[in-house]
């Protein structure tokens, strides 16, 4: 009976060290999207999983996990909680460095180990094929002629789309009405409909609609023209003073070892540089290859923050 | 002529696509996935799609769409099951197929109603495909007349019908339907983002969601419910036979309209870009609650109540392909996820789909017909092996139900305090059931209240603050009147028959 007993203790020690020693030959990385399926970030994280188990990259395994809400604020808080933890990744966008700063939750994009940005986003500024608007010079003289009136469209509150229609009046003199919607997808539909006069986009929310003869895009937020996009001339060259540059990286836990910032550094200039993410997910998405590790990208974020504080100041919107 | 010959061509195209034995695989792997996940509560079409999703790639994306479409429409088929088995929703769309289901398996007749949801969801689905073939262009730009004044509208219309939720007593409905709206005013706002009812937990910024509450208030409550007093019901212990699985005649009758009605409403609340199958369901369950001739018979297992919604969630789910399909907008939740699919494989949906992608485009909507097919016979062959889980004792199946209420709640957003909102729930619910007060109007409160809110402020902010917007459209007009009918209706008929009783 003793032994027995001793004999089944044996086993099942056996067995848990077995399934420890499983777990720490083929690591799983838990990579956190703090939004829902389908969105931007979350089809940056499928990509980018693809990119690195497709190219064989590691033996570490990936789960992406969705923990959206809060505007981003419960991924995060589960990631922060995660503190010196190795296996977890996150995914930023310039909507969680902006919302913190708006009041909407403590978590700040500076409270994350940075690890790198792996791509830059840009916004673009749509019109219905109906629109009489041609140019953003005829946007800026309607919204002279109609102080406040002229409807602009975007999604979210205190995110980039909100940002972007602020740094337009500023270089435009002009002021705008903007109303949020939940997403891309209802503000092209509300674009479409001619409920707005005019709508942010990112590239890829607007693509389809602009080679369907639905939209025309009038202008991009970048210095210089896009390559895909070769047609749509800059912000800057137009002669209004603005660029606005999203970012899209990937973040770790805070307190995140040395070892493991080098590793997951390593891992993701790797996968940035697959065919898999250059023609697939950039090129297909319209993204900008873009990738700053480590220290840099912190200035990237640091920069930003104050961007978006200045902004959110003078629309005032700031809470901190 | 030419564009029916045209639609034959389509046709003819597209069956080529679907009939291949790899896309009729898949596209069985398709609806049979969804059907489980539908069954299972928490796990829903969004989450399904989007876990599924990853699995796809590498394969032919005309083979994986048809696979990830059949998911979506599987779930509305699916997600009924433990909506009538075990009062617990599968998914957001079949949470009011719970409100009659329920009571007709409690009365031993889960059968009629396993075969009621396959036959009704099988009309609505193939109704919503007819729709998508013949004439999606059209709808989708009729639907984008649907603006912010539009959405709120229709949100009143919706909520005028509400009242007749209310059943035997009107008060305690209203007093529900003022709690759920309270509920949804919890999180950020809509507007400006400011802060309400959140104590610094990020965790209420997002509100409460209407599904945790669902759960606890339909699954949980009446497990708690039925603890109080054990016993297995002897309807339950009846053989199962042939005659007992099908709907009689009477059913049918009255179902009959109810599954027309619900999959008009389904289809044309479906096409529009913000409401989707949830949406729909709602909307055609009121709308049966005010066109019923056994209006006592609503809340306690009447079988239109049950037709009706199910024939609107299928239909809406082919509809929510439309605006995505020809727009490039997503009409649901889970089109959202859909339309990111179709992205990763280098496709646009929009207005190019149907010219750059033919075999893909009618592939996907002639595999739509052949799935309401497989699912209807799918369903309806299981339906004894669903209708056993009910045979089991008592006392097995309420702890198994509350295991699945709390697994389910947690899968919808890998977080603990869906769990909490789901007990909690669970307790209110108990004792709304001990002391009368229906739950319908709670949930519902709380499923229109974030929407018909968003949609006030945006308009608000449209027309820089003057609310005259919601009159001077039309549409938006024409809606309003038509829930002013809706709740003068009523007292017109009681009017009557007063009037004539004094003449008498």
């Amino acid at each position: 009976m003793y032994f027995k007993k001793g004999f089944r203790t044996g086993l099942i020690s056996l067995a848990m060290v077995l399934v420890f020693a499983g777990f720490a030959c083929a690591e799983t990385i838990e990579f956190v999207v703090p939004w829902s399926a389908g969105g931007g970030s979350d089809t940056m994280a499928r990509f980018l999983v693809k990119s690195i188990r497709d190219n064989k990259l590691t033996d570490a395994d990936f789960v992406v996990a969705n923990k959206p809400g809060g505007n981003g604020q419960i991924g995060s808080a589960y990631v922060v909680n995660k503190k010196g933890r190795d296996n977890v990744w996150m995914t930023l966008s310039s909507g969680q460095i902006s919302v913190p700063l708006a009041g909407l939750g403590k978590i700040k994009a500076t409270d994350f180990t940075a690890l790198a940005q792996i791509a830059g986003d840009v916004n673009l500024l749509v019109v219905s094929k109906d629109s009489p608007f041609k140019s953003v010079a005829d946007v800026a003289k309607a919204a002279k002629a109609n102080p406040g009136k002229l409807n602009v469209g975007g999604s979210a509150t205190a995110a980039e789309d909100h940002i972007c229609t602020y740094l337009l009046g500023k270089a435009t003199g002009t002021k705008m009405n903007y109303t949020a919607f939940s997403g891309g997808g209802e503000v092209m539909s509300n674009l479409l409909g001619g409920h707005i006069d005019v709508a942010w986009a990112n590239p890829n929310e607007c693509i389809g609609q602009v080679k369907g003869g639905l939209a025309r895009m009038l202008a991009v937020t970048t210095e210089d023209r896009l390559a895909l996009l070769p047609d749509v001339p800059s912000f800057k060259e137009l002669g209004y003073n603005m660029v606005f540059w999203q970012v899209r990286g990937v973040h770790g836990p805070p307190n995140m070892s040395k070892e493991s910032i080098a590793w997951s550094v390593d891992l993701l200039k790797k996968a940035t540089e697959t065919d898999t993410w250059q023609k697939e997910y950039l090129t297909g998405k319209v993204l900008t290859s873009r990738f700053i590790p480590g220290a840099d990208y912190t200035k990237v974020i640091k920069e930003n923050e104050e961007m978006f504080r200045e902004a959110l100041g003078s629309m005032g919107l700031l809470k901190e | 002529m030419g564009i029916l010959s045209d639609l034959f061509q389509h046709m003819g195209l597209g069956f080529s696509v679907a009939l291949t034995p790899v896309n009729l695989l898949f596209c069985f792997i398709g609806v049979t996935l969804g059907t489980i996940i539908g069954a299972l509560p928490g796990l829903g079409s969004v989450t399904g799609v989007a876990i599924l999703l990853p699995l796809t790639f590498g394969m032919d994306p005309t083979t994986a769409i048809i696979m990830l479409a059949g998911i979506y429409y599987g779930v509305m088929y699916g997600g009924t099951i433990s909506s009538i088995l075990l009062n617990t929703p599968g998914d957001a769309a079949v949470v009011v197929s719970a409100i009659e289901g329920y009571p007709m398996a409690r009365q031993g007749r889960a059968g009629a109603a396993f075969s009621m949801n396959a036959l009704a969801s099988f009309a609505g689905g193939t109704f919503g495909t007819i729709m998508l073939t013949a004439a999606a262009p059209a709808f989708a730009h009729a639907a984008l007349r649907f603006g912010p004044p539009e959405y709120f509208s229709l949100m009143i219309l919706g909520m005028a019908s509400l009242i007749g939720l209310a059943g035997s007593n009107p008060i305690k409905g209203l007093i529900m339907t003022a709690f759920g709206f309270l509920l949804a005013t919890v999180g950020v706002d809509a507007g400006r983002g400011v802060l309400r009812f959140t104590y610094d937990s990020v965790y209420m910024m997002t509100g409460i969601n209407f599904l945790p509450v669902a759960i606890g208030m339909f699954g949980m409550g009446e497990v708690l419910y039925q603890m109080e007093d054990v016993v297995d019901l002897d309807i339950l212990k009846t053989k199962i036979r042939l005659k007992t699985l099908l709907p009689t005649m009477a059913d049918w009758v009255r179902s009959r309209m109810a599954i027309v009605r619900g999959s008009i409403i389904g289809f044309l609340v479906g096409v529009l870009p913000g409401a989707g199958a949830t949406i729909a369901s709602f909307l055609a369950y009121a709308t049966e609650v005010k066109m019923t001739k056994h209006p006592e018979d609503i809340g306690k297992g009447a079988i239109e109540g049950l037709a009706a919604p199910e024939a609107a969630n299928n239909a809406a789910a082919a509809g929510a392909l439309v605006p995505m399909m020809t727009l490039g907008v997503p009409g649901s939740g889970t089109t959202a996820v859909l339309l990111g699919a179709f992205m990763m494989y280098g496709l646009q949906p929009g207005p190019l789909l149907f010219k750059d992608h033919p075999k893909l485009a009618w592939g996907l909507i002639a595999s739509m017909y052949i799935g309401n097919v497989m699912l209807v016979i799918l369903n309806t062959v299981f339906i004894p092996v669903f209708v056993c889980v009910l045979k089991m004792p008592q006392a097995i199946l309420m702890p198994l139900i509350l295991v699945l209420t709390v697994v389910g709640s947690y899968t919808l957003g890998n977080n603990m305090m869906d769990v909490g909102v789901m007990v909690i729930f669970g307790v209110i619910g108990y004792i709304a059931k001990k002391f009368n007060y229906p739950a319908a109007p709670l949930i519902l409160g709380l499923v229109l209240g974030p929407i018909t809110e968003v949609n006030f402020v945006r308009s608000a902010s449209l027309a820089q603050g003057d609310l005259t917007i919601f009159f001077t459209r039309p549409l938006s007009l024409a809606l309003l009147l038509g829930a002013l009918l809706s709740l003068v209706f009523p007292l017109i008929k009681i009017l009557f028959v007063r009037i004539r009783g004094l003449r008498r």
